[in-house]
Formats: structure tokens, C-alpha cells, sequence
């Protein structure tokens, strides 16, 4: 029989760059034996339309909002579940979101004025879910699923690791800060759902997390998002005091919206989880931040150099070929 | 059983008193953008309702703006354009035209050449150009080749095209003397160095008719934006901000 999922405490956030234009949505949903955590991104480029018909919102607004109320919606009307999330992807996720959006499809503006061309989606937005599930065997089984440059993560005593693989042209986390890959692969309604799915086996106790890429996005290395997540998490005294520090930390980086939804589970206390990456973190700043924070802002090779070595703890949960 | 969420934590605990926390962060990532303005300078670019109402006006007026425009919602957004550089190319017609068919110039380091710039672009006139469908293929082909930047972290290669008219096939003008050598031979051709460009920089912006030429360009190539209308004319306010913030969404 499976044991109840042990849920700590859940952190989230959603800031707008610029107050009240912001495109992030979220959502988290929990029953006793799974949770989920999504993050979605309106694409603000594709999905820059703006109609009356949404209050003079965009679509990139409007697309985000309607996705995570499917998998928000999909989850509470289907947990607890047997189903696979390789299977729920396929055949509850993906024919929903492509359903809502095509309901949702806006009205043809009755200028005649419609902007066009190949970066222009209808209803573009990302979606990164992390779907935990308690195991048979006391451990867990945590599923990403997504669709573009958004992440889902876990984060315990051996470091940040990313589930997903980016949806662009440039997949490659440190390479992709420098190049800003396009966008090859997002949820919209003139375009098939692809929606994917991949799932690690993790032992407890752990964190996972969905985040937009105003999150990782905008430090120089994937490292120093790693050490944004840990030096907060270090200096409060509780998780809502880690969830104002880490939003506000980021808010100075980012160049986008942020959001970020992240679980704790089977640490039992703040303190116990404070405890459990202190030593990951002496290591983290002793190996790389410290050397990071020593190099010329162009000095791409000696970062890339670094990468190289922290991308296998990194990359621990990717399958071969993943990455 | 559905979304019985409690969060079960409790506790202050948290009493973490180490000197490892301090860290700050890194460094924030800037951008370099280069744009190159491919504006139509044909006769039919001036407006039958009269002269305030010229569209060759507003799209220099359009094109002055642009940087400006661009460079506050970047920084609105908080992106940091460390280096912002523009080019003009004005085109016409090769044929109907002669040596006067192409305006190219270097790029302007804005803001510091602004009034360089802004010299360069109200020199431009409506002139000329035959018959209707004009040499912008050929103005686009200037503008791919540019000397793109090579510095910053993150670098933006953006052209953006005003015209009110299809395009010729590419090669049409070559009878000229005045046409110049090394341009595609033709579209397939074109369509490789729009390829060959940095994948992730490059960005086209079409104010341009839904006539062949345009419409095909914006239907085949990746990072595309196109707005249909005779180089913009009769845009509203709202529309242009909408075109703004999908332009700096992108970047």
C-alpha cells in the first residue's frame, strides 16, 4: 500500500517584470499520494495580440492561464490515479490542452489588423509540471512535463538537477544563457499539443520545482542559479521567508517574468532541510561560484570549463541521450 | 481526497546562522542588437491625400522612433542593450532607377550618432521606381550581408522592412549597370543566407502588402514578424504597440 506523499511545505511565486503586464501563470494541487507543480510562460513575442474580448489582455496572458487551469483542473479531477504519467500526458493532458485552446481561440479583430509571420503563434504559452508520486517502495517517482523552454527541477543534498530538456534550438543549459535559443516547440492552438513526458526515480528527502526561464535565465551559468536557490534557502528562518528572499534575489537578475512553484518533501523541518544541503552548498561556492565570481564577464571558456564538470551531477537524472 | 493541500510545516526552526549564505548572485547578461532599416523610397510611397499625410513620412518618422521606442521597452523590461547600432538601406527600382536605386549606409552607434542618423533618414525622398513591385529583395540582401556585431552576450540582429509594394524576383534590376555583383543569384539563394545568419539573433520585421515576395518570406522563414498594410499606413496606435512589444518579447 502506499504511504501518504510526506509534503513539508510549498513555496511559489509569480512576479511580473513590469507590474500588471506580467505573462506567468502557475499552479499547485495536492491529494495524499501525488502532487503537481506547474509553471507556464505566455509567450510574450508569439502571443503579443492583444483583444478586447480578454479585457485587453494578450494571448500569451490568456494561454498560460488557460493551460494551467487544465492540468490544475485534470488533476483534481483525476488523483488518486494508477495511470502512468507517460500515460496521462498522452491521453488527458495533451487532448485537454489542445482542446481549451481551441475553444478559447480569439476572435478575428474586427479591423482586419492581424500581425503574422513565423514567430507568431495563437494562444502561445510553455508549461513546466513536475507530478510527484509516491512509490511502492517508500521512494518517489517524479515526472516532468512540458513543453518549451520552461524547467521542472529537484534539489536536494547532491544539488540542483534539471528534468526537462529545453524545447530550443540551443538545448545545452549553459550554452542556451549565451545564445537564447529559439523557442522550437510551445503549447498553442494553431500548432499539434506536443507535449512530453519523462520520469525519475527519487529517494527521499527531496525538493522538485517547476520555473520559468526568468528564473535560470539571467545568471551567467547554471551554477549561480544553484547558488541563488541555496544561500537563500540558508539565510531564512522559514520557507516563506526563503520564498520573499529567493523571488526578490532573482527579481534583480531577471530580464522576464519569474515564477517558480516548488515542493519540499520528507524533510519533516525547515531545519532538517537547511541541514541536508549545507555541506552541497560549501562545495558548490568553494568549486564553482567562488571561481565563477572571479572571472571577466567575457570569459566565456573558463565558465564553460566549469560547466563541464558540474553538468554530471546536473544531468543525474537524464536518461542516456537526453541531454 | 482532491486538493486536501495542508502544508504541513510548522515550525520557525530555521536557524541557519553560517557564513556560507551570503551569496549574491552573478552577473546579469546584456545585449547587443543591430538593426538594419530597409525603407521602399519609391514614388509611390508619397500619399494622394496630400503632403502631412505622406506615408514616406511617417516611415521615417516611424523608423526615428523605432530605436527609441525599442530601447525603453528593453529597458522597461529591465534587458540591458549595452551597444545599440542601426542601418539604413532605402531602396527603389534598378531599372527605372540607375545609380539611384540603393541607399546603403555604415551602421550608426546610437545614441551617439543620433543626429547622423536622423540626418541620414529625413535625406531620404519618395522618388522614382517604375512600376509598382520594387527591388526589396535586393535591400534585403544588403542588409543580411551587414557586418553584424560580434561583442556582447547576447547579441539581436533585427531588420525591419517599410514598403508598400510586392518585390521583383531577385535578379530583376541586373540589366542595369548600376546593379551591383555578389547578391543571390536567386531566391533559393536568398533563402540560404537568410539560413546562414546567426539562427538566434536574427529577427525580420515586415511592414509590408500580403503580396508575393512578402508574403511567401513570412510564410517560409524561421523569426518573421509581419505586419500586412502598405508600410504601415493606417496602423493604430494600439496596433504599433502590439507590434513593439512582440518585437521586444522576442528579443
Amino acid at each position: 500500500m502506499k504511504q501518504n506523499l510526506p509534503l513539508d511545505f510549498v513555496l511559489s511565486f509569480c512576479r511580473d517584470k513590469i507590474p500588471d503586464q506580467g505573462e506567468d501563470s502557475y499552479c499547485y494541487s495536492f491529494c495524499d499520494t501525488a502532487g503537481l507543480l506547474g509553471v507556464f510562460d505566455g509567450c510574450g513575442g508569439a502571443g503579443a495580440r492583444k483583444h478586447q474580448h480578454y479585457s485587453d489582455r494578450t494571448e500569451a496572458y490568456m494561454a498560460s492561464r488557460l493551460c494551467s487551469g487544465v492540468f490544475f483542473d485534470s488533476f483534481r479531477e483525476i488523483f488518486p490515479c494508477q495511470q502512468s504519467a507517460e500515460q496521462l500526458t498522452a491521453e488527458v493532458f495533451a487532448p485537454r490542452v489542445a482542446q481549451r485552446l481551441t475553444e478559447y481561440q480569439p476572435p478575428k479583430d474586427p479591423s482586419g489588423f492581424q500581425i503574422r509571420g513565423s514567430m507568431v503563434r495563437t494562444l502561445p504559452t510553455t508549461a513546466a509540471v513536475a507530478l510527484v508520486q509516491q512509490a511502492e517502495d517508500g521512494k518517489y517517482m517524479v515526472s516532468a512535463i512540458w513543453a518549451g523552454d520552461s524547467r521542472v527541477y529537484i534539489l536536494d543534498g547532491k544539488g540542483l538537477a534539471q528534468l526537462t530538456v529545453d524545447h530550443t534550438t540551443v538545448s545545452d543549459p549553459m550554452e542556451n544563457i549565451y545564445e537564447d535559443g529559439i523557442l522550437k516547440n510551445i503549447l498553442c492552438s494553431d500548432r499539434k499539443v506536443d507535449l512530453h513526458c519523462c520520469t525519475a526515480e527519487v529517494e527521499g528527502p527531496f525538493m522538485a520545482f517547476s520555473a520559468t526561464d526568468g528564473c535560470f535565465g539571467y545568471v551567467s551559468t547554471p551554477m549561480e542559479f544553484e547558488g541563488l536557490l541555496l544561500a537563500t534557502l540558508l539565510r531564512a528562518e522559514n520557507p516563506a521567508e526563503w520564498e520573499t528572499t529567493l523571488a526578490d534575489l532573482i527579481g534583480k537578475f531577471a530580464g522576464d517574468d519569474h515564477t517558480l512553484c516548488l515542493g519540499a518533501f520528507g524533510y519533516k523541518t525547515f531545519d532538517a532541510l537547511q541541514n541536508s544541503v549545507k555541506e552541497r552548498f560549501a562545495y558548490l561556492q568553494e568549486t564553482f561560484l567562488e571561481p565563477v565570481g572571479k572571472l571577466p564577464a567575457e570569459d566565456r571558456q573558463s565558465r564553460f570549463a566549469l560547466w563541464d564538470i558540474y553538468k554530471n551531477d546536473y544531468f543525474r537524472y537524464m536518461k542516456d541521450g537526453q541531454t | 481526497m482532491n486538493n486536501n493541500y495542508q502544508g504541513n510545516y510548522q515550525g520557525n526552526q530555521g536557524n541557519y546562522q553560517g557564513g556560507q549564505g551570503n551569496y549574491q548572485g552573478g552577473q546579469a547578461m546584456d545585449y547587443t542588437v543591430d538593426m538594419v532599416f530597409c525603407i521602399d523610397a519609391t514614388g509611390s510611397m508619397e500619399d494622394m491625400s496630400g503632403k502631412q499625410n505622406k506615408i514616406i513620412n511617417m516611415v521615417k518618422q516611424n523608423a526615428l522612433n523605432f530605436y527609441n521606442d525599442f530601447s525603453d521597452i528593453m529597458n522597461h523590461k529591465g534587458k540591458s542593450v549595452r551597444q545599440l547600432r542601426v542601418r539604413i538601406v532605402a531602396f527603389r527600382d534598378y531599372i527605372a532607377d540607375q545609380e539611384n536605386a540603393m541607399l546603403v549606409t555604415d551602421f550608426f552607434l546610437l545614441p551617439q550618432q543620433a543626429a547622423e542618423f536622423e540626418a541620414c533618414i529625413n535625406s531620404i525622398h519618395a522618388q522614382g521606381g517604375g512600376d509598382l513591385p520594387e527591388d526589396g529583395l535586393e535591400a534585403l540582401a544588403y542588409a543580411i550581408k551587414s557586418q553584424w556585431t560580434t561583442e556582447g552576450t547576447k547579441k539581436r540582429q533585427v531588420i525591419v522592412v517599410w514598403t508598400d509594394a510586392g518585390t521583383h524576383e531577385i535578379g530583376f534590376g541586373s540589366r542595369s549597370p548600376y546593379y551591383p555583383g555578389g547578391m543571390p543569384a536567386n531566391m533559393s539563394e536568398l533563402n540560404d543566407w537568410w539560413d546562414d545568419m546567426h539562427r538566434n539573433a536574427k529577427r525580420l520585421v515586415m511592414f509590408a502588402p500580403d503580396e508575393e515576395g512578402w508574403s511567401y518570406i513570412s510564410r517560409t522563414w524561421d523569426n518573421t514578424v509581419h505586419i500586412p498594410s502598405a508600410a504601415g499606413n493606417g496602423l493604430a496606435e494600439q496596433n504599433y504597440a502590439e507590434i513593439l512589444s512582440a518585437i521586444a518579447n522576442s528579443v
